[in-house]
């Protein structure tokens, strides 16, 4: 049994080993502000640190439809780098039996599957065991997508 | 009804499609054999990162499922309608995970309720005619066959390389 940090990400429930969560903070931008560098937003942290922030809900279908309010951020540091998770509500600790999670099927490829290293079956959740190496990417990922949609639309306003 | 008539009498499960360049109804046809079960309502896990047509993934008997919307993999560059369903058909894809050899099983979103039709022999003789499928259904590269009657076209899409992750639909990739 491990104990994993619960976050609530657009209705959906995502785990991370309580060893790698380096604090729970309060988002609210008189406090903290948000600074932006090379694309990415990043959060200042008490330590000095900083910490980049990865909104998970707008990479889930319907996520700006379904926008819920997301009021806290989960810091996970992995290696050295901080990453500010954007979360519903200040998610939760569960003990978890984490040693045969079961694999996404084999229709999820790519990034989906390199994010979601397991899904974890606790009684009638699903819970996504995230890859804390592909989630320090994520901030990257986000940003070379939305250059490819700003290149596109360029593409498609000289086309007409 | 005499043996042979029910012998030749094969039952179908029509689930409506929304394809955008269809002049009338168009229906995907799973057989008896396919279809698994017609669940209701329950919850769906989104997967981030992954095409707007897999919707996530759902627990069936303590297994993880893809749930795919087939109004999504035909008409890949509409945008919004995610959200409502009435229904979710488990079915069989008739393929098998290529690492483990194990037959992989689907969940298709139905955004209306799924048909049930028993269609005889006779019927199938005389009121179904090949037609040209709408160009939306030929370029997913997936359609098997596209019949037509009169209350509207039939489609048969197979799913094996969505369910494998071996279908690389380029609308759609990251």
């Amino acid at each position: 049994m491990k104990t994993y940090y619960l976050a609530l990400i657009g209705g959906q429930l995502f785990g991370v080993d309580k060893e790698c969560v380096a604090g729970v903070g309060i988002r609210d931008e008189s406090k903290v502000k948000p600074q932006e560098e090379n694309g990415k937003n990043i959060l200042p942290l008490p330590d000095g640190n900083f910490a980049t922030i990865c909104d998970l809900q707008t990479l889930l279908v319907g996520g700006e439809a379904l926008r819920a309010r997301q009021s806290h951020y989960l810091i996970v540091t992995y290696q050295g780098r901080f990453t500010a998770l954007v979360m519903t509500g200040k998610g939760s600790l569960v003990m978890v039996d984490d040693t045969s999670p079961s694999a996404l099927p084999p229709a999820f490829i790519g990034r989906s599957r390199a994010l979601i290293s397991g899904v974890l079956i606790n009684c009638t959740d699903l819970i996504l065991q995230l890859n804390l190496d592909a989630l320090a990417k994520v901030p990257d990922w986000l940003a070379s997508r939305e250059n490819c949609k700003q290149k596109e639309l360029l593409n498609n306003g000289a086309g007409q | 009804m005499t043996s042979e008539g029910r012998q030749t009498e094969i039952r179908a499960f029509l689930l409506p499609l929304a394809v955008a360049d269809a002049a009338g109804d168009v229906f995907c046809l799973f057989s008896q054999n396919q279809v698994v079960e017609i669940l209701g309502r329950r919850p769906i896990q989104q997967i981030p990162f992954s095409p707007a047509y897999l919707v996530g993934v759902v627990n069936y008997f303590d297994q993880l499922l893809p749930v795919i919307s087939l109004d999504k993999l035909c008409n890949p560059k509409q945008l919004g309608c995610n959200g409502g369903y009435q229904q979710l058909v488990v079915i069989r894809t008739g393929t098998v995970d290529p690492a483990t050899g194990e037959p992989l099983k689907a969940v298709i979103v139905a955004s209306t309720r799924v048909r049930l039709e028993k269609l005889s022999a006779q019927v199938l003789a005389t009121t179904f005619t090949e037609s040209e499928a709408p160009i939306s259904l030929k370029n997913t590269g997936l359609l098997r066959g596209y019949i037509q009657r009169e209350s509207g076209g039939i489609a048969l899409i197979d799913l094996s390389r969505v369910v494998q992750g071996t279908f690389s639909d380029v609308t759609q990739a990251d």
